[in-house]
């Protein structure tokens, strides 16, 4: 997109000047000096997305930046001591966990020393220097969209994970990656990472969001999810941020021929966070489950804007977003499913629902279908309101005053997508998670363990 | 213990009754029947409190208590309990989740101790097993996806566990099937005490077989026209309502 000439911001001209500078202390400057400039180049001339993009029409970066300023460049890792909601949420877990602080892996913080043989993960500044064919080809995928997010992300991409799972390895514990930010210093940071399945491989990652920080943090993050064949990937993504915090995640899933792949994304912070998801369908046969819940108050924003590729014949999807809107606080959905020509037999399901408990509360829907296929199933749908009324008198009749009434529905509205993600102790930790947030009783069968 | 004198109650701004008066004792039941649009199901909501229910008029004491002033989770503390035409489907929250809730409220509110998982489930599996519910419904969303007979049998344990003292049954009968309804009038007979009344709306004298009151009255266009003992039920049923309203007239 042309650019229609606008002055440019204080945070963008800072981003692109700074550039030269910060590249000389970014992983792999021998290497990836040329990628990058070219990275900021690109950016420069776009500048960040606006809403003039029809894709950023409710995620206005150039908005909500606006008054940022210029945020300090290559922020300095350091450890965090405390704790926060984000990384409690899977405290009850046997799992494997890597951290890392403003973008940066902290080895000190991750515990790491049991991952199982076949399971290899390493830094993105590690693999920038590994010489190993899988890393150099897993680092040259795209990510898609190119747009100036995803050319910043380019440009300035300091550390992030990078992750294989050998053929025929199912690994034993989930791997919990924790995204903090921790300091007194604005700053912006931006990730990028790399999961690999083969063929056959099977993993449950887990990825919090949470901070520390009392000043504001500007951080994309470029996940590359790659499922191979007959492989099993189940994603779950939680933002517990703050108020200023604003985060934009792009997410680049390829599917495998009778791969399974099932994600939910949780937010409950009250930043201002987007993902940007495109799944490709690139084998039959293959199921995804693509989630996302939002429960927000204040002034949190929370986008989630989806593409899915069904590129050939014989594969199931089923998209389900549910927002639970308070205060001033914004849910945007746009989603986007594609059927190509010859890919007959698919089965796709989209459903955005929101329920707005404010007046300020406020609802952008935009679910699309394109479809090329005949033989097909597809469907979508989209439905905003408050708390059936019914329903809230049927529990007030029983007992429940209103406002554990209200609780109770809330939760259940919730608890439906996390019950139909997972039925282990990941569902769980989600639904502890949210009953907390809504002060709704805890659920009784997982109380009395049955 | 119930008393309601000259209820008047609109919906919507219309008057839907239109001075209804009808006392029970405890330990009574009282059957309420009447043609579709008589004002039936408007009885029963009013009395458990739903919004949009005006009273206009008149009053409705419990053990001496005007109800009309309290919230409807207050009047199931105070012993109120409505058994719904259509139970409302909850999805999300399991039946156990629900159950619990309401029942430890209702115990807070009446001046008890709240019941540990542990206990509660206990309770609820001794009371559920006389109606036929197993865990497996217990663990499942309210009432999404039970039968027609599911969803009564789970209106019937909510009475059972909440113990009202005064319990309303809007067309209980309505979606069951005749083995479907014996099951549920059995496990409501077994909850008829000398302390508990009851008040059975129905369409149909079918149910009252089952659950034979000691008085029946007959409500068309917002007023009881008639009553009588149990076999005005019968009489309904054979000369159908057209002949008592003109009765009343």
């Amino acid at each position: 997109m042309a650019r229609v000439a606008v002055q440019p911001l204080d945070i963008e001209t800072g981003l692109v000047d700074d550039h030269a500078a910060a590249a000389k202390v970014l992983p792999g400057a021998s290497t990836q000096s040329g990628v990058r400039s070219k990275a900021i180049e690109a950016f420069a001339a776009e500048g960040l997305p606006n809403r003039r993009l029809e894709e950023y029409r409710y995620f206005d970066l150039r908005q909500m930046l606006a008054k940022a300023g210029p945020l300090a460049v290559t922020p300095t890792a350091s450890s965090v001591d405390s704790t926060d909601a984000a990384t409690e949420l899977f405290a009850e877990i046997d799992r494997h966990i890597a951290v890392f602080i403003n973008g940066r892996f902290d080895a000190a913080g991750s515990s790491l020393n049991a991952l199982p043989d076949g399971v290899e993960l390493l830094s993105y500044a590690e693999a920038l220097n590994s010489d190993a064919d899988w890393v150099s080809e897993a680092l040259e995928s795209s990510i898609a969209p190119q747009d100036s997010v995803a050319t910043l992300n380019a440009a300035y991409a300091i550390d992030g994970v990078v992750i294989r799972v050998s053929a025929g390895v199912k690994v034993d514990k989930p791997i919990e990656v924790q995204w903090r930010s921790a300091g007194e210093v604005s700053t912006h940071f931006h990730t990028r990472s790399l999961v690999v399945l083969e063929e056959g491989a099977q993993l449950t990652l887990l990825e919090t969001r949470g901070d520390d920080k009392r000043a504001p943090v500007f951080a994309t993050g470029a996940l590359r999810l790659v499922v191979g064949d007959l492989a099993s990937l189940s994603h779950s993504a939680v933002y517990a941020d703050g108020n200023d915090v604003v985060r934009v995640g792009k997410k680049s899933v390829t599917l495998g021929k009778a791969s399974n792949y099932q994600t939910l994304g949780l937010a409950v912070g009250s930043g201002k966070a987007r993902t940007d998801e495109h799944v490709h369908f690139a084998g039959e046969n293959t199921k995804a489950s693509i989630n996302g819940l939002s429960l927000l108050r204040d002034t949190a924003v929370m986008d989630n804007t989806l593409f899915v590729d069904h590129a050939v014949p014989n594969c199931d999807s089923e998209e389900t977003f549910r927002s639970v809107l308070d205060d001033a606080s914004r849910g945007v959905f746009q989603g986007s499913i594609l059927v190509r020509k010859d890919a007959q037999k698919i089965d796709s399901q989209m459903q955005a629902r929101a329920l707005l408990l404010s007046r300020k509360a406020e609802m952008d829907a935009k679910p699309m279908l394109e479809i090329y296929a005949d033989d097909v199933i597809c469907a979508h749908g989209s439905a905003i309101g408050e708390p059936d009324q019914n329903a809230i008198f049927y529990l007030m009749s029983r007992g429940i005053d209103e406002k554990t009434a209200r609780a109770l529905l809330v939760a259940g509205f919730l608890d439906d997508v996390v019950d139909g993600f997972d039925d282990g102790e990941i569902a769980v930790a989600l639904k502890t998670l949210l009953a907390e947030r809504l002060g709704a009783p805890k659920d009784t069968a997982q109380e009395a363990s049955l | 213990m119930l008393e309601i004198k000259d209820l008047h109650v609109e919906v919507g701004g219309k008057e839907i009754l239109k001075g209804i008066n009808l006392t029970l004792n405890p330990g009574e039941v009282h059957a309420v029947m009447g043609p579709n649009g008589s004002g039936k199901s408007t009885l029963s909501y009013t009395l458990a409190g739903r919004s949009g229910y005006d009273v206009t008029g008149g009053s409705i004491l419990f053990n001496g208590k005007d109800l009309t002033d309290l919230e409807p989770n207050e009047r199931a503390a105070a012993g109120v309990f409505l058994a719904f035409q259509y139970p409302t489907e909850v999805p999300g929250v399991t039946t156990m989740t629900f159950l619990k809730t309401a029942l430890n409220a209702v115990r807070v509110a009446r001046g008890e101790d709240e019941l540990d998982a542990v206990r509660f489930l206990k309770l609820v599996r001794e009371k559920a097993k006389a109606l036929n519910i197993t865990d497996d419904m217990l663990k499942r969303p309210l009432n999404v996806g039970f039968s027609g007979g599911e969803k009564k049998r789970a209106e019937t344990l909510q009475m059972a566990l909440l113990e009202p003292t005064f319990a309303v049954l809007d067309e209980t009968d309505s979606g069951l099937d005749v083995d479907a309804m014996r099951v549920v009038a059995e496990g409501v007979n077994a909850l008829r005490s000398p302390e508990r009344s009851m008040l059975v709306i129905t369409h149909y004298q079918r149910l009252l077989d089952h659950i034979v009151p000691d008085h029946v009255h007959i409500l068309a266009g917002g007023k009881i026209v008639k009553s009588g003992p149990k076999e005005l039920a019968r009489e309904v049923e054979e000369s159908g309502y057209a002949d008592i309203k003109s009765d009343a007239a």
